[in-house]
């Protein structure tokens, strides 16, 4: 147990030391910076229109969408998401809460949700691809199987180090958005209160279970899910790196992957099996947030439920492989 | 080594504490998603007693602060700026600049009948926008007279007299409890009933029979206008008359942006 | 032929390796013994690195088996591996980190190695100062340093180095094998693999042949070396009247210049125009010299070579060889 855990550490130290997580922290450092700012523009442009009050503001967003729905040029999906959308904001505005409270927290949350798909899969990928096949590549692979350590535990001390940093990467990812935004648009907004529990009905939203949450134990429960979605991407992207023996192979496969899910949770619908699918099920924060799944029949169950089945298939895959497979260069 | 030390020990114990937290997260936001409990207290607290319903007005500051609410005209459609007479006379009062304008929202929605009108009134987020303001633009009754532009379009169902007689009676009824519905939110504000034009003005076999109605509607609408303080109609039957063609949209029933424009001025000349 | 000593800390039987319909290695067998240095000789491709990878576990035989001190490298690979150091190939260590690092690294993968021993082996093997720099900057010389350094971390019984010498300057060759025999001497069993005679010849107490995936011969190198008949180069004028003399002797085979292109570097490098390449049994040298010098033919140089493994090849696939 020991002997494990050292090598957990050395996997830990490696993927330090060869500057992987320092990148990732980079890049958020320089991304949210330009979309706080991006965000800082937009609202003083609504300011400028809807002088202070948002609920005039919320109260046109209604109108409009419940304009474009009397048009027949709007596909029908759109319908059934902007109805949703409609009954939402009118919770919101019943209630006196702004939906788009300006502010560290408030930004932080939409940020994360819109980066949960494919922005934070994508800084996982930066560390989870390159854990086995850069090791090929180097040749150290030699030196790390030689040892008289039996191949699984060198791979699950591998697959240990990838889930801390998981955890390691989302936390950062909350934590510099908040720092970062909160420069722009103040600390604040632990406490708003964040509207969940919104059942969708087909195209009716069931209200009874609607709760105010405060903002904060959305952004834990966001989190949470968050989180989930990226330790599933990482076990994929590890088996990737199993199978495939040059790094930038296995990074463009689960780059591919990943953004062919997002285009797909965009045109979906009408393929219902897709829904199977691993990629397209990586919007857990959705449900949360009460917007319409991309395919018919899904929801958060059988979200998990499907990443589940699909991580547990790719570490079986991933120690099949790598612990019966020759190397041979 | 000493870095390896340290770079372990930071590590480990931050993802320790990152991962409590985030499978925290996930098993309560998992569960509380997947087992949701039915909120009773906020069910039965219906949106009567919203809390927005609650809030007070903002004090009075000496603008034009105007609101625009009903069908399609108040939305401006056929308008190709989308201004709709709404914002245009919003921006005529500004010229005039006897007080400064506040244009607050455009509540239009296409295709509204006096029905949706009063099913409107009782969102709070309108009421509350109808509460801002101070100038109520409304415009409703065509759709319910005229089953709506679409069914021109289509050539199914052309407007006959029966049907606009007996659609009548239950419009006027309806706009009066709207008219009713309106003043009880805002107490004060001037309501600006739009009149209604004949929009079959440019197509020969409709014009007459469109005429004789909307006369009749305008007569009626004018005389609840006139029971009530603080209202005014704005006649737009005369615009339309001699040159139809050349105010309206290319769908032969809302007015273009010439016509939305000849509108606005009527308002702007009825608040002077 | 084989040996079932005691003391052979690997030994190696009936070792297969099929892949897809090819079988690439076919039934190679052997012993190593403590404190001795065994080659493993066969031209580039004839399976050495193959069969070196599965002594130390990293390809699966097909059929055969590996022991490590009497522990079985599939079956007991923690026991076996144990006691085993190698260098598969190129010693490839993280660039990333400095060469303290890297053995840290490998040091923590298995017990008993503490930093005192970390110091020893970077010590013996002569990286000095250095060991605290990345990897990224050292030469290939001090890879391959770093490299023996990491495999006797663990104090093995079984040092296996996969063409030690290639790529080292000559000085760094002299070193390596001064200090491969110092191993051997203080008791550990040395498996080297080359694919130049000369190198094993100078290295090595006992040798294994392969070429094309086949053990060709095992024994001792004096025996198996003695087997091929020493090349000679002479450097005589006239030229013509030379070979006409050596022509004459049956035991002695001119050899063209096809064969002579096949010579190791280091006696490629004394021919020149006038040289002429023989196969010559040792003891006829001195007389075909005298011969020479009584019929007027003036002599500028004798050079006694190492046969090249491709004559050697010749020689036993000609049935000249062991079986």
């Amino acid at each position: 147990m020991k002997r494990f855990w050292a090598m957990v550490q050395n996997e830990v130290v490696k993927i330090v030391k060869k500057k992987r997580f320092y990148i990732v922290l980079l890049i958020l450092a320089v991304l949210v910076p330009i979309f706080s700012y991006a965000q800082m523009k937009q609202s003083l442009e609504r300011r400028e229109s809807y002088g202070s009050d948002w609920r005039l503001e919320v109260q046109q967003a209604i109108i409009d969408n419940q304009n474009s729905l009397s048009s027949d040029r709007v596909p029908q999906e759109w319908k059934v998401y902007r109805q949703i959308y409609i009954q939402q904001m009118q919770y919101y505005l019943d209630h006196d809460v702004n939906p788009n409270e300006p502010g560290g927290v408030t930004f932080t949350r939409e940020f994360i949700d819109n980066s949960a798909t494919l922005f934070i899969p994508l800084m996982i990928l930066t560390i989870a691809s390159d854990l086995v096949s850069s090791e090929r590549t180097t040749g150290t692979i030699k030196m790390l199987l030689t040892r008289p350590v039996r191949r699984w535990k060198v791979l699950l001390s591998k697959l240990t180090a990838l889930l801390m940093f998981v955890s390691l990467i989302v936390a950062s990812a909350y934590l510099i958005c908040y720092l970062i935004s909160g420069a722009f648009f103040g600390y604040s907004g632990w406490n708003i209160p964040i509207f969940t529990g919104f059942v969708l009905n087909g195209s009716d939203v069931d209200l009874t279970y609607v709760q105010a949450t405060p903002q904060w134990q959305y952004l834990l429960m966001q989190a949470g899910l968050v989180w989930f979605v990226g330790v599933v991407v990482a076990l994929l992207a590890f088996m990737v790196s199993v199978l495939v023996r040059s790094t930038a192979a296995s990074i463009v496969v689960m780059m591919a992957a990943l953004i062919s899910g997002s285009i797909l949770t965009n045109m979906a619908s009408a393929w219902t099996s897709a829904k199977y699918l691993f990629m397209v099920n990586l919007g857990l924060t959705e449900y949360l947030a009460g917007n319409p799944a991309p395919i018919k029949g899904m929801t958060l169950g059988f979200s998990i439920g499907t990443l589940a089945v699909w991580a547990a298939v790719s570490v079986i895959i991933s120690f099949g492989v790598f612990t019966k497979r020759d190397v041979l260069t | 080594m000493n870095s390896w030390k340290w770079i372990w020990r930071v590590s480990a114990w931050l993802s320790a504490a990152a991962s409590l937290l985030l499978i925290v997260g996930f098993v309560y936001g998992a569960g509380k998603l997947m087992f949701p409990k039915p909120n009773l207290a906020e069910s039965e607290a219906s949106s009567a007693a919203a809390p927005l319903t609650e809030r007070e007005p903002s004090p009075e500051d000496g603008s034009y602060r105007i609101v625009a609410i009903g069908d399609s005209l108040a939305k401006g459609t056929g308008d190709t700026t989308g201004q709709g007479f709404a914002r245009r006379a919003a921006a005529g009062l500004e010229e005039a600049g006897r007080k400064p304008v506040h244009f607050l929202n455009n509540l239009g929605i296409n295709g509204m009948t006096t029905q949706e009108l009063l099913d409107e009134l009782k969102q709070p987020g309108v009421q509350y926008v109808l509460k801002e303001a101070n100038v109520i633009l409304l415009s409703i009754g065509a759709n319910d007279l005229f089953q709506g532009g679409a069914a021109l379009q289509t050539g199914a169902d052309a407007p006959n007299t029966a049907a606009l007689e007996q659609a009548l009676p239950g419009t006027e009824e309806r706009l009066g409890r709207a008219l009713d519905e309106l003043r009880k939110i805002n107490p004060t504000a001037e309501i600006v009933y739009i009149g209604l034009y004949n929009p079959f003005g440019d197509i020969e076999s409709l014009r007459e029979e469109g005429d004789r109605g909307i006369v009749e509607w305008n007569a009626k609408a004018a005389s609840l206008i006139v029971e009530r303080d603080g209202m005014t109609l704005t006649p737009t039957f005369d615009l339309f008359q001699r040159d139809p063609g050349a105010y309206l949209s290319f769908d032969h029933f809302h007015p273009n942006s010439a016509g939305y424009e000849r509108i606005a001025r009527r308002i702007v000349q009825g608040m002077e | 032929m084989q040996q079932t000593d005691g003391d052979s800390v690997l030994r190696v039987r009936g070792l297969n390796k099929r892949i897809g319909r090819k079988t690439i290695i076919h039934s190679i067998s052997f012993d190593v013994r403590a404190g001795e240095i065994f080659g493993f000789l066969g031209p580039n491709g004839a399976g050495k690195t193959t069969t070196i990878r599965m002594l130390v576990g990293l390809i699966r035989p097909t059929s055969g088996s590996v022991e490590i001190c009497g522990r079985d490298v599939q079956k007991q690979p923690e026991e076996a591996l144990k006691y085993v150091g190698s260098i598969v190939e190129n010693p490839e260590m993280y660039p990333f980190l400095t060469g303290w690092e890297n053995l840290t690294h490998f040091a923590r993968m298995q017990d008993g190695i503490d930093e005192k021993r970390i110091r020893e082996v970077a010590e013996l093997v002569h990286l000095g100062g250095r060991i605290h720099e990345k990897v990224r900057t050292y030469s290939l010389g001090m890879r391959q340093r770093l490299g023996i350094a990491q495999a006797l971390l663990a104090r093995p019984r079984l040092l296996i180095l996969d063409e030690p010498t290639n790529g080292l300057d000559p000085k760094g060759i002299k070193e390596m094998r001064s200090f491969i025999r110092e191993l051997a001497a203080g008791g550990l069993a040395v498996f080297v693999s080359s694919h130049l005679l000369s190198e094993i010849q100078l290295l090595c107490d006992r040798v294994a042949i392969i070429g094309g995936g086949k053990e060709l011969a095992v024994g001792s190198v004096e025996e198996l070396m003695g087997a091929g008949k020493g090349m000679v180069i002479w450097d005589a004028e006239p030229r013509t009247k030379a070979l006409a003399l050596l022509g004459r002797y049956a035991d002695i085979a001119v050899i063209d210049a096809v064969g002579a292109a096949a010579l190791e570097d280091a006696a490629a490098a004394l021919l020149n125009e006038r040289s002429i390449v023989t196969e010559t049994p040792e003891e006829r040298v001195a007389e075909v010299l005298d011969r020479m010098v009584r019929e007027g033919i003036a002599v500028r140089g004798v050079h006694r070579v190492a046969p090249t493994l491709e004559r050697l090849f010749l020689q036993m696939t000609e049935g000249e060889g062991i079986e």
